[in-house]
């Protein structure tokens, strides 16, 4: 239930003084972001008052701030910052070199038959795909380290 | 919460292994049924283990790769998961010190 005394009516009385809104008491919930640890907390009730400073220090919780998580020591992401280069080098070099066996212009007996045209058919049809995931692979970690950044103090 | 991402890198796994095997039978077919030799056809020829000569038209990679690549896709979504629902066990401090290691 919201406060309607002498307000101005031009404006927002949200955004005025002695505005008090019931609605923002409920907690709210930031679902989604709690998972990328941008501190997605939520919100709790408003202050309520207190009968002394000692049973006010007694309620401050020991880490007041919301609690981020730091990338250190995941092992999820050390896993992709090693397949990033792995596959897009990888992708891009098995590429270059599948061209070079299949299109060579020679039509002389090669090793084998396996070696001519098997490999370089295989490494032709996955080169892209490996390129594409270590490319979403390092975008994605780079995402990761930038959302969860934190300046020094 | 971690259960799906994890069940998502183990199909994908899966997937990968089932991409191998189907990918190896089609090489494996493909290697047993040789072309005959031929001057016209433009195609290389290559002497087996046992001596005798057979062409071969180029190798089309089938279902194998498709399985192959899908896999690589669904555990790349995985670990990306897996890496984001990471929690490790706090650690003591205060302020924006105080993380999850």
């Amino acid at each position: 239930m919201s406060d309607s005394r002498n307000f101005d009516p031009r404006f927002d009385p949200a955004f005025q003084r002695g505005f008090v809104d019931d609605d923002s008491r409920a907690p709210q919930r930031h679902g989604g972001i709690e998972a990328l640890g941008l501190g997605g907390e939520p919100i709790g009730l408003p202050p309520q008052p207190v009968e002394s400073r000692e049973a006010a220090v007694a309620e401050v919780p020991a880490h007041p701030e919301p609690v981020a998580v730091s990338l250190e020591g995941n092992p999820w992401v050390k896993v992709l910052w090693v397949i990033a280069p792995v596959f897009i080098l990888g992708g891009l070099i098995g590429q270059a070199w599948a061209q070079s066996l299949l299109f060579n212009g020679s039509f002389t007996s090669g090793p084998s038959a396996f070696e001519s045209y098997v490999v370089p058919s295989v490494v032709q049809a996955v080169g892209p795909w490996m390129v594409l995931t270590g490319l979403a692979a390092l975008v994605g970690v780079v995402f990761l380290h930038a959302v969860r950044w934190r300046a020094a103090e | 919460m971690r259960h799906a991402p994890l069940a998502m890198l183990g199909a994908g796994v899966a997937v990968v292994l089932i991409g191998c095997a189907v990918l190896a039978f089609a090489v494996n077919d493909y290697l047993g049924n040789p072309l005959a030799v031929s001057s016209t056809a433009g195609l290389r020829v290559f002497r087996s283990p046992d001596g005798s000569l057979g062409s071969y038209d180029f190798f089309r990679p089938g279902p194998g790769v498709t399985l192959i690549t899908a896999g690589g896709v669904l555990m790349f979504a995985s670990l990306f998961l897996l890496a984001v629902l990471w929690r490790g066990k706090a650690v003591s401090g205060r302020g924006w010190r105080s993380r999850i290691r």
